[in-house]
């Protein structure tokens, strides 16, 4: 794999040898009643043309604001700084946060489409779905008979008979048949990139799992660049290239799939990979992650984690740890991230061993000590 | 495990009618949200339900603790019907008041289950002055302030004093999860009650219900539709898991069994849909020919899941599979159980459009 010779200081990845979206620095603030509320905090993130990226964060943690922000659609009186740059595949690349009204509307679905969470609310109730489509190509100067003709072969991609999807209400269709109308709707302008907020969220899980298959024949057959947002690991796993994780409004982690399943750094990531129930992990193993989320309004110094930490120390709580590259893709925001690997086992990675679980039990003692403390 | 059943269903339908307009004649439509299902609840069982959005898990679960009225078959607690003791029909052992208090629920969503202008303390209060009206004020602040720091809301006077707007959605549901406890009820269902809640507090909350399942011996019915959740809360609390399918049971058993060998082939799909972090292999094709749920209104004839069913013959359009008894209690509604069936001499089924991209919704 081809690298930049940049230094990685500023949250890259060596790995990213030709971005598709750049974003560097990404701030979102909302002024409260309380005080400052900081949901982005200083996130770069770079999405390579053609990868499956999956951002995984609990609710709350500023995923969803990370997806606004690569359109710059974040609500009123929400304020983005920092700078996103899309990178088309001819032609010079494009400042999105310095688009106008008109240019951004452009932007939006013909090159860069988004998905959000909830299909229902993203349709008009009172359309039919073939209205929404046409009414989408004719907002966008496309003609109407290639397009629909396009269509009828998406939906039909996706499993859906497409004649009947057309002439439906969207109340007519199950939640899983919306969410499908409503991938095919995004990707209806050919946009290069699809950004996915909880796709599949409160959808069953065969229905979850279903599309995630759906949606890997879907980029190889469009030539897709896809970024995956959802709080649930696992299923992202399967689908995505490279994972980043999420946690008080910063990205803690971030590499390859493989990376972050096998040799997770941040105890956060870790405890996320533990926490989720697993079919065929022993059932002892599955452990909740204690605490909660901080408050946008006033994160913890130093890293946001360290209340939480089971290897907190004083250097966690005086200074925010930076970005730390072990690998040329791999990325860790963890000051102690080779204790963490070698203290904090996984429950996926242990086969059959039988360990006494006194031992694992230990690191959540300083916890307690932690939490004394604060 | 008693040898009477706490609850016990037998035959249990629950159908729907859709309400059809003012002049229009026709017939309505029906929807058969739980059908012929036969269950035994004991003391401090617990029963795991899952299945798709629309299977009737729910109703099931509701049927059970004697909120919906079946509309065929019966529903007893402790070998009294429940719908003759609230309709006072013939010799009723056990009065309706002190059924419905035995069998409680925790809703979904405990945002919308708590009401919003009331402390904690209100909320927790109102079920004991209801059934015990002659608790002092002081013993009921105490046993509440008690039941609070049972479920880790410590300093528990502080919690009883906020609103649930002032709590996390954990916190919430461990509000819900006291408010039915407080009635010392025999039977609880939690209707999704984890699913609302992030990823990294199911387990803590799972542990939780089992602890105190231990404690206040309470039966759970625990309505899912994540298999990996319900085999955690079975599996520790040497339940069952029933797996269900347009409104049928098809499948009930030991939580490992059920896992690691499950005999119908749509719990075969679930077990395919729940994401493993040990494989990280791609996404493989769903196990199924259709990857949408047929009309509940209009369930396929024969056994419901022919039309999905990748092991579908012929015979299973024509009849419904009844339920074959497998070793440990495991029960499963599938001709595939049956060695000398028709099944197996049978064609198997072939779809019309060879692509099979066409859903459901074509046959209607």
């Amino acid at each position: 794999m081809s690298t930049h010779e940049t230094t990685v200081t500023d949250g890259r990845s060596h790995s990213v040898s030709d971005p598709i979206l750049e974003i560097r620095n990404a701030e979102v603030v909302f002024e409260m009643d309380r005080g400052v509320s900081r949901v982005l905090d200083n996130v770069s993130l770079d999405i390579q043309r053609g990868e499956i990226l999956g951002i995984v964060g609990e609710s709350g943690s500023g995923k969803s604001m990370l997806a606004s922000s690569t359109l710059d659609a974040v609500v009123e009186p929400g304020v983005l700084s920092g700078s996103v740059t899309y990178y088309p595949e001819e032609g010079d690349p494009v400042d999105v946060l310095e688009l106008s009204d008109s240019e951004l509307r452009q932007l939006r679905w013909e090159e860069i489409a988004m998905v959000f969470q909830g299909a229902m609310s993203s349709f008009n109730p009172t359309m039919k779905i073939r209205d929404h489509f046409e009414e989408t190509l004719e907002a966008h100067n496309y003609s109407l008979s290639e397009g629909m003709s396009r269509a009828h072969e998406l939906l039909s991609d996706l499993y859906l008979d497409s004649e009947r999807v057309l002439d439906s209400y969207p109340h007519e269709l199950s939640g899983g048949m919306q969410q499908r109308t409503l991938i095919a709707l995004s990707v209806i302008l050919e946009p290069n990139v699809l950004v996915m907020d909880e796709p599949t969220a409160a959808l069953d899980l065969l229905m979850q799992r279903s599309i995630i298959s759906l949606l890997e024949e879907l980029k190889e057959k469009y030539d897709l660049t896809m970024m995956f947002i959802t709080h649930d690991l696992p299923l992202v796993a399967e689908l995505a290239d490279r994972l980043a994780v999420m946690y008080a409004f910063e990205l803690i982690e971030q590499g390859t799939t493989e990376e972050m399943l096998q040799n997770a750094g941040h105890p956060y990531t870790r405890a996320l990979l533990n926490s989720t129930p697993n079919l065929d992990a022993p059932l002892e193993e599955m452990r909740p992650i204690p605490g909660s989320a901080p408050d946008p309004v006033a994160v913890p110094d130093g890293c946001s984690y360290h209340p939480r930490c089971p290897l907190a120390t004083d250097q966690c709580v005086a200074t925010d740890p930076p970005s730390e590259p072990v690998t040329e893709s791999h990325l860790i925001d963890c000051h102690h991230w080779e204790e963490s690997i070698e203290s904090i086992p996984l429950n996926h990675q242990k086969e059959a061993t039988t360990r006494t679980t006194d031992e694992e039990r230990n690191p959540m003692d300083h916890q307690n000590q932690m939490e004394g403390e604060r | 495990m008693s040898d009477e059943p706490l609850v016990s269903l037998e035959n249990t339908e629950v159908h729907f009618e859709e309400e059809s307009g003012l002049f229009d004649f026709s017939e309505p439509d029906v929807v058969r949200a739980v059908d012929g299902v036969s269950l035994d609840i004991g003391e401090q069982d617990v029963v795991a339900l899952v299945g798709e959005s629309g299977c009737g898990k729910t109703t099931l679960g509701k049927t059970a603790i004697g909120l919906q009225r079946p509309t065929g078959g019966s529903v007893t607690y402790r070998g009294q019907d429940i719908w003759d003791a609230k309709d006072n029909n013939g010799d009723v052992d056990i009065p309706y008041d002190d059924i419905r208090r035995s069998l409680q629920i925790i809703h979904q969503d405990p945002g919308s289950s708590l009401n919003p202008n009331r402390r904690v303390l209100g909320t927790l209060e109102a079920p004991l002055k209801k059934w015990q009206p002659d608790m002092s004020s002081g013993d009921r602040r105490e046993e509440i302030v008690r039941m609070l720091e049972a479920v880790g809301m410590t300093p528990a006077t502080d919690y009883a004093g906020r609103y649930p707007h002032q709590l996390s959605g954990g916190e919430q549901q461990r509000v819900a999860l006291i408010r039915a406890l407080l009635m010392d009820p025999d039977l609880i269902l939690a209707d999704e009650a984890i699913s609302a809640l992030d990823v990294s507090l199911r387990v803590d909350m799972m542990d939780l219900m089992l602890e105190l399942q231990q404690q206040f011996n309470t039966s759970f019915v625990f309505v899912s539709h994540d298999l990996s959740n319900a085999r955690y809360l079975a599996s520790h609390a040497g339940g069952r898991i029933g797996v269900m399918y347009l409104g049928e049971l098809i499948e009930i058993g030991p939580p490992e069994q059920i896992i690691n060998d499950p005999q119908h082939p749509y719990t075969k799909v679930l077990r395919w849909a729940t994401p493993d972090l040990r494989s990280t292999d791609k996404a493989e094709e769903p196990p199924v020919r259709k990857i949408d749920i047929p009309d509940p209104k209009n369930p396929p004839s024969g056994c419901r899941f022919h039309t999905r069913c990748p092991e579908a013959r012929e015979a299973c359009k024509a009849d419904s599979p009844a339920s074959y008894d497998q070793e440990s209690g495991h029960r499963v509604r599938c001709f595939r159980a049956d060695d000398d069936h028709d099944y197996w001499s049978s064609q198997p089924v072939t779809d019309d459009e060879p692509s099979a991209h066409a859903s459901d919704a074509t046959s209607d």
